[in-house]
């Protein structure tokens, strides 16, 4: 396996031999224990039983954890009922080394970070002040459950020559501690990360019955290397690498629906033209070079047409190009105004875009015939940059305020229930996860451009890219 | 029985403060990124490795630069004044031919801009064709925002970044 092969993700990893999954029996070193945390314990005062009784009720949950968050209800409140999730250790077995201990810390952080990250999830911390009191030595599910646990996750790591075997458990942790998931996962030291990612993206399906993201990629640009090329980096934006070596000017990437290929704008020829590159042979090839313009490409759902900014006919419009190039038909046809930014919907019946017909940038949409256009945004003079949530249910995009700054903001498909994600900086680029519940984007701190993720309800914001020059992010679609 | 009650819940009120403050040292800092913390260390650093905020484009062009407003791709009359003096470098050298780079500052996005440029570029050409320079002397290439000739973040270097290049080709 090449260093292309570990850092590319296919959501099929799974079928792959090198994470080849086998199931376990229940593992010894994996029966619970049978003991309350009060049976261990050697009680100092009555006093500070009552009191810690009491401080259990109330940090405890309800006995019962609601599986299933009232999704919709969520989006009416802004409220977030999150699922609240422990990381414990993944303990070393056979043999062990210091590489085993760095590994297995390795896998618990990037699995806490994940499930952090992640809308549905809240993680819990080890609640010290309760290990002292009660003299706890190990952090069984039932300890994990008294500190605010609904659920745990943990496991073993062992070393196998130069192969890793991460074997990780999901419990359930009320009304009583119940195993909801365990699995072997083996790979090479190298790709730890990914096996990691692995574990979390479980917890996600296991849990919030949700796809995961955990080991998807967001392409985007960056002037790292001196030139703005396009790269690649896993969705926390660790293993970045260099994608295209046109020593020109490369941007706005897009993702292929089904295979690992990305279209992007090359200057390489001297003006703006589309390409396409398959990511793992390096290859590229031309697919739209028209006098003028060719920019922001966006492949529909079925992954046969592209929507995409042409001026061959002289003024910036929308047309649809077949996946060879060639022109389908034209979309927007106004002589003297702006038409940029296509985005689909995920049903494919719908095109957003964004036009400047009224003197500045709107965000409008269009039937991929070309008819219906409706003005969707009418706050605020500049809105650009829209992109269609893979859930069909809203649309991110970017306002400029006021003071000059650019936000990221949200609105429903019909153009309503206005909502804006980050005050601080100013942001472009926004694109939507592939599970529409979390936003990549670019902001602007002084003279530096770094990638952001954050979600859409909590806001949690975190920030991916340290170099500066980085813009123009894409998260890689589900595979399906 | 209600002070008792009372005192309990006192009591179980200090113990979860307690709680709160005693789980602090050992908790893992939550990843949320402070965006505050690049501007006062960085922000020097930047400005001395961009050499000065602007760097002079092609000083010894036959041709003047023209420059616009916000968002915008008509000709001031500044711009024009300038388009005039490259019509007449055009007629009197009726060999040159010449392309206008569409170049906007770094605010909005990629897409966006690339076709502000062109249109930036077109809106040369045209008053240039239009003062009677034929049509296949003059060529458009539109830049975006990735060519900015000021380095800088603020009105003065995005006010140099909003312009037409002619380059001869």
């Amino acid at each position: 396996m090449t260093t292309l092969d570990y850092i590319l993700t296919s959501n099929m990893c799974r079928k792959t031999e090198d994470c080849g999954v086998q199931k376990p029996r229940t593992n010894a070193e994996w029966v619970r224990s049978g003991k309350s945390a009060c049976d261990c314990m050697s009680m100092r005062s009555v006093i500070a039983a009552l009191m810690l009784m009491l401080v259990v009720c109330l940090v405890a949950p309800p006995a019962t954890a609601q599986r299933g968050i009232d999704i919709n209800g969520a989006i009416r409140t802004g409220k977030w009922n999150s699922y609240k999730i422990a990381v414990g250790d993944f303990k070393v077995v056979g043999d062990w080394s210091l590489a085993a201990d760095s590994l297995a810390a390795a896998v618990k952080k990037v699995v806490t970070d994940d499930l952090d990250f992640h809308v549905f999830f809240d993680t819990i911390a080890v609640n010290q002040f309760y290990i002292d009191v009660w003299e706890i030595k190990d952090l069984t599910p039932d300890v994990w459950a008294r500190m605010g646990a609904d659920y745990l996750v943990d496991g073993t790591l062992e070393l196998k020559g130069d192969d890793v075997v991460v074997a990780y458990r999901i419990n359930e942790l009320h009304p009583q501690v119940q195993e909801m998931k365990d699995e072997k996962l083996r790979t090479k030291h190298g790709n730890i990360r990914r096996i990691a990612h692995m574990v979390g993206d479980a917890a996600v399906r296991q849990i919030a019955a949700e796809k995961p993201f955990f080991t998807t990629k967001i392409a985007y640009a960056c002037a790292a290397s001196g030139r703005k090329e396009v790269w690649l980096c896993d969705y926390d934006g660790a293993n970045a690498m260099r994608l295209t070596n046109d020593q020109s000017i490369a941007l706005s990437p897009c993702w292929d629906r089904k295979e690992d290929k990305l279209l992007y704008t090359t200057f390489k020829h001297g003006s703006a033209e589309v390409w396409e590159l398959d990511i793992r042979s390096g290859k590229s090839r031309p697919i739209s070079a028209f006098p003028g313009i060719n920019s922001a490409p966006s492949i529909s759902p079925n992954n046969d047409e592209i929507a995409i900014t042409l001026s061959k006919d002289g003024n910036p419009d929308l047309y649809i190009l077949n996946r060879k190039g060639e022109v389908k038909r034209r979309l927007t046809d106004l002589p003297s105004s702006i038409e940029s930014g296509a985005s689909w919907s995920p049903t494919g019946q719908e095109i957003i875009f964004s036009s400047d017909r009224t003197g500045t940038p709107q965000i409008y949409r269009v039937d991929p015939d070309g008819v219906g256009i409706t003005r969707l945004t009418y706050e605020g003079k500049y809105n650009d940059s829209p992109d269609y949530s893979p859930r069909g249910d809203a649309i991110v995009y970017v306002a400029r305020g006021e003071d000059g700054d650019f936000q990221v903001c949200t609105i429903d498909a019909k153009g309503s229930d206005f909502s804006q994600l980050d005050q601080t900086g100013s942001n472009e680029n926004p694109h939507w996860s592939p599970d529409g519940w979390h936003v990549v984007f670019c902001k602007q701190v002084g003279a530096k451009y770094d990638l952001y993720i954050m979600d859409r309800f909590k806001k949690k914001i975190k920030k991916i890219t340290s170099d500066g020059k980085s813009s123009n992010p894409a998260w890689q679609p589900f595979a399906d | 029985m209600k002070s008792l009650l009372t005192l309990l819940a006192t009591a179980a009120l200090i113990a979860f403060m307690v709680v709160g403050c005693a789980k602090k040292p050992k908790v893992e800092a939550p990843t949320k990124p402070t965006t505050t913390e690049t501007k006062p260390t960085e922000k020097p650093a930047d400005q001395s490795t961009d050499q000065g905020t602007t760097v002079e484009s092609e000083p010894s062009s036959k041709f003047s630069a023209i420059y616009f407003d916000f968002d915008k791709y008509s000709l001031r009359d500044d711009a024009k004044a300038d388009l005039k003096k490259n019509v007449d470098v055009m007629k009197q050298d009726q060999n040159l031919k010449v392309t206008v780079e569409g170049h906007c500052d770094e605010r909005g996005t990629v897409e966006y801009n690339l076709a502000l440029g062109e249109r930036r570029a077109k809106s040369a050409r045209d008053y240039m064709v239009n003062m009677g320079v034929k049509a296949n002397r003059v060529s458009t290439i539109s830049y975006g925002k990735e060519r900015p000739v000021a380095l800088g973040h603020d009105e003065d270097a995005w006010a140099k970044n909003r312009r037409d290049e002619f380059v001869e080709k």
